[in-house]
């Protein structure tokens, strides 16, 4: 019996075989496997982004809480004539709303004595013609 | 060279990605096929490792910096693809992976897509003795006739330690045939 040599033998396949039309359908197969991966990476990116929403929202609301609660909390900090300007120039904010921040004791520390004498204030009285509807009312 | 370069382009660009994958799809397919049919041995394993490796090549074509050829990048993620499967699946029968190609080699008989005859069952039991590296070599190179240059590209050996693998190899299947 001759000796074996790879060279001197006509070449030996590998014997394997491959299912009829297998390659016909497989690039769609792989291409609806890249679709699908690619939702699902969708997906997950889109539930990390609630999960990051959440943890920013969570964030900012600590930031709130360290950084503005107690700046606010000290009013009395603002010194009086800044506080002044920005009630006169605020135009948002009306008379009324102010009134409502005030309580019995606050309108107590802003009665003044104007000593107002009696010809002046008998003068504004006559002069002003809508007197008798506050008078009356 | 340059037209590598505008296919490559193609693939990463949005626009004309879909249509040069599908290229791509039909010219690679059935080449990574067989090398991955020559590393797990049956379809259905080629089948799974072939449809992950292109779903691989597609997630990291961003990634492909171009310096070697898109055909050697492509083979050396078939190559890895193949070679962690088998030793995944080792793993989980708690073997190796020599121990389980040997098993499949055993049953090629039983194997409705093996038609093999007794010669080409011969030379299967001669390879799956060999170690991991030259197995590799003798396949790429007998079976799938790469060269030399091309499988040192996708397996980053030498030229010069692969023809010696390749040597090896045939030398030994050739004792083995004429032993059995």
């Amino acid at each position: 019996m001759n000796e074996f040599k790879l060279d001197n033998q006509p070449k030996i396949e590998t014997g394997f075989k491959v299912p009829k039309d297998y390659f016909d359908t497989l690039s769609e197969k792989i291409t609806s496997k890249i679709s699908s991966d690619n939702h699902d990476v969708i997906s997950l990116y889109q539930r990390n982004k609630q999960l990051i929403y959440a943890v920013a929202a969570v964030l900012v609301l600590a930031i709130n809480i360290i950084f503005f609660m107690p700046s606010s909390a000290k009013v009395s900090d603002i010194d009086e004539a800044t506080f002044e300007h920005y009630i006169s120039y605020n135009t948002k904010i009306t008379p009324y709303e102010l009134a409502e921040y005030l309580d019995n004791e606050d309108i107590e520390k802003l009665k003044v004595d104007f000593k107002i004498s009696d010809t002046v204030l008998e003068e504004s009285v006559l002069n002003n013609l809508d007197i008798e509807n506050y008078i009356l009312n | 060279m340059i037209e590598e370069k505008i296919f490559i382009e193609e693939l990463l660009n949005p626009k004309t990605q879909n249509k040069a994958f599908q290229t791509l799809l039909q010219h690679y397919q059935k080449p990574l096929y067989h090398h991955i049919r020559s590393i797990v041995l049956n379809h259905d394993d080629a089948d799974d490792v072939l449809q992950n490796t292109f779903v691989k090549i597609f997630r990291y074509l961003k990634s492909f910096k171009g310096d070697s050829k898109l055909f050697s990048w492509m083979y050396r993620i078939a190559t890895n693809e193949a070679i962690s499967f088998l030793n995944q699946k080792a793993k989980k029968h708690n073997s190796t992976s020599e121990a389980i190609q040997a098993k499949i080699i055993d049953n090629l008989e039983a194997d409705v897509y093996f038609d093999g005859n007794e010669i080409q069952i011969k030379l299967q039991k001669a390879i799956v003795l060999l170690p991991e590296k030259q197995q590799l070599v003798f396949k790429m190179k007998y079976f799938e006739e790469l060269k030399y240059e091309e499988i040192s590209n996708i397996l980053g050996t030498s030229v010069g330690g692969l023809k010696a693998s390749y040597h090896h190899a045939v030398k030994k299947i050739e004792e083995y045939m004429n032993a059995n």
